[in-house]
């Protein structure tokens, strides 16, 4: 069978989770705003060398502006994590090292990559010196609504997936 | 209501399925999914998929909440429990779907109220931001402006000293006229700047406003006369001589509107009246009124020319600052007053505000009054030299 992995969304509400799910899944995107609540499980199959196949099994989570609230069950056998926040509200990054603290306490061992969402929507000049104000690094500055990155964090975490193991 | 929870909670359907360590579904009933025996269970959700390698842990038994799972055509979400048994595992999936759908209602609304009021705040934060930035810039602009202006007025009255021909004083006069009416359009952004940013205080001190009438009545009569205009004045019997407040800044917005009415007015009058409203204690409402007869303004530039940098007529705009109105009504806001208006298209317009203002329980007598009752103020002294002298 071919290899499988399981991957966790995390971020508050709002950030675009499921948008960048959606993107990554099936190359579309919406405006509206349809709250995620529990988990929802999609599959997708992501090539990463030459006739080398890793399927990416990812659980997009009910967001939540305190990380410490989710349920334990959602992250039994995680294998990789994606961090997300939204470089409109912040909000949403301001604790952004402190979440990451406890993602990491909560995954021990697990690659994690931090995505800030809706880059179409603000200035990078602004938004680099925003995030270097608060002391921020993230992997990716993506776009769910333009692609932008989006492609490029799954494949990263696939890549990071397969040589951890 | 009980029945509706008890529908919610314990009246759910629930489907049971055996499955062995090889993942085929051994035996299962069809209550909420067509799951049939023999298939890979794994195959029919990538929820089954992610969990199987959990079966190698040491835990018995694993509960999962609110699961949305779609296999064939039906979506439902789900509670689902895996319990470990010798042969295999059971898997209980109760169909939830009803509560969760109450909750994620409540959710959907909580978060974006949430969201839209963060939004909100960020906005206005960045809209304060911007307009202190612009009001920052402006004033330091102007005050730049200011010292090339001054020595541009000093050298003027210097030429003045000396011997001129006709043509060459003409020129002369023009030049002047032209830097006064900079020097106060420069004023007039300063002004907009201070009130946009908070930095002006008003002060409040008592002072004749029978004089500050008599000096309005004077200066606008005159330069209703070089226009061809009536000016007619009324001053209400039973308004206090003396009153508390900032002279200078009501004489500002009182001369701002007259200015304007006689700018657009080219045939009638211009009319200022000060009316009593109501008297208290030591206290008295009064309405202050400039009446005009030019074109009016329609209804629905109302508040737009009370912007700024607003002019309703744009050929007009090489007089002045277009910024009048725009003083108007911040400096009648800081006194905690509102200008307003009544127009007609063709007649012409009654721009007027109500003023609280203190007054003295016992009359002064001139002599006991501060200077401040016959000092005149810089800027006015300049309008009465250049335009009533
Ligand atoms: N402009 C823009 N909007 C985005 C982007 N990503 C998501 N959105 C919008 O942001 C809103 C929230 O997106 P979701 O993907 O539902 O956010 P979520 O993180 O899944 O939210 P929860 O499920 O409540 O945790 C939606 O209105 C999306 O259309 C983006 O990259 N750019
Ligand atoms: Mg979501």
């Amino acid at each position: 069978m071919q290899e499988s992995k399981k991957i966790v969304i995390l971020g508050h509400f709002g950030v675009g989770k499921t948008s960048l799910i959606r993107r990554f899944v099936s190359n579309s995107f919406s405006d509206n705003y349809k709250v995620t609540i529990g988990v929802h499980i999609t599959k997708k199959v992501v090539e990463i060398s030459v006739g080398k196949n890793i399927s990416l099994i990812l659980w997009d989570l009910e967001g939540t502006d305190d990380i410490k609230t989710i349920r334990s069950s959602y992250l039994l056998g995680t294998h990789g994590a994606v961090f997300v926040f939204d470089v409109t509200r912040p909000s949403t990054f301001q604790n952004l090292n402190d979440d990451l603290k406890i993602t990491t306490e909560k995954l021990p061992d697990v690659p994690l990559i931090v995505v800030g969402n809706k880059v179409d929507l603000v200035d990078l000049t602004d938004l680099n010196s925003i995030l270097k104000e608060n002391n921020i690094n993230s992997d990716f500055l993506s776009s769910a609504k333009t692609g932008e990155s989006v492609e490029e964090l799954f494949h990263k975490m696939a890549t990071l997936l397969h040589n951890h193991a | 209501m009980l029945e509706k929870y008890r529908r919610q909670y314990r009246d759910h359907k629930v489907q049971f399925i055996f499955v062995d360590y090889d993942d085929t579904i051994v035996e299962s009933d069809q209550t909420l999914f067509p799951l049939i025996a023999g298939s890979k269970l794994s195959e029919e959700h990538p929820f089954f998929e992610s969990v199987s390698s959990l079966l190698e842990s040491s835990d018995e038994v694993f509960k999962f909440f609110c699961i949305h799972l779609r296999i064939e055509k039906t979506s439902l979400i789900t509670d689902i429990t895996m319990i470990k048994k010798d042969e295999g595992f059971l898997l209980i999936i109760d169909d939830l779907s009803e509560h969760y759908d109450s909750y994620q209602s409540v959710a959907q609304s909580r978060n974006e109220s949430i969201i839209k009021t963060e939004l909100t705040v960020i906005k206005n934060q960045e809209l304060e931001e911007r307009e202190r930035f612009k009001n920052s810039f402006i004033q330091n602009f102007s005050h730049e402006l200011r010292s090339p202006l001054t020595g541009i007025m000093a050298i003027s009255d210097i030429l003045a000293t000396t011997s001129l021909n006709g043509e060459q004083r003409k020129m002369l006069d023009f030049l002047k006229h032209s830097n006064s009416n900079l020097s106060l359009m420069l004023e007039d952004i300063l002004n907009i700047s201070s009130i946009g940013s908070g930095r002006l205080e008003l002060q409040q001190k008592l002072f004749s406003l029978a004089k500050l009438f008599k000096l309005l009545e004077f200066t606008y009569k005159t330069k209703a006369k070089k226009k061809n205009l009536d000016f007619y004045c009324h001053l209400d019997e039973k308004v206090p001589e003396f009153v508390e407040g900032d002279r200078l800044r009501i004489y500002q917005v009182l001369t701002n509107l007259l200015d304007n009415a006689i700018k657009y007015t080219t045939k009638g009058n211009i009319k200022l009246s000060i009316v009593f409203n109501q008297k208290w204690a030591n206290k008295v409402s009064l309405r202050f009124e400039v009446s005009d007869t030019a074109n009016g303004i329609p209804q629905e530039s109302f508040d737009t020319i009370f912007e700024s940098f607003t002019q309703l007529n744009t050929e007009n705009k090489a007089n002045g600052s277009g910024l009048g109105l725009a003083i108007v009504k911040g400096l009648l806001k800081l006194m905690g007053s509102k200008i307003r208006l009544n127009s007609t298209v063709g007649e012409g317009s009654v721009f007027y505000f109500d003023l609280l203002l203190r007054f003295p329980l016992q009359t002064f007598p001139a002599e006991h009054m501060d200077n401040a009752s016959v000092f005149v103020p810089e800027r006015i002294k300049r309008i009465v030299i250049n335009f009533a002298f």
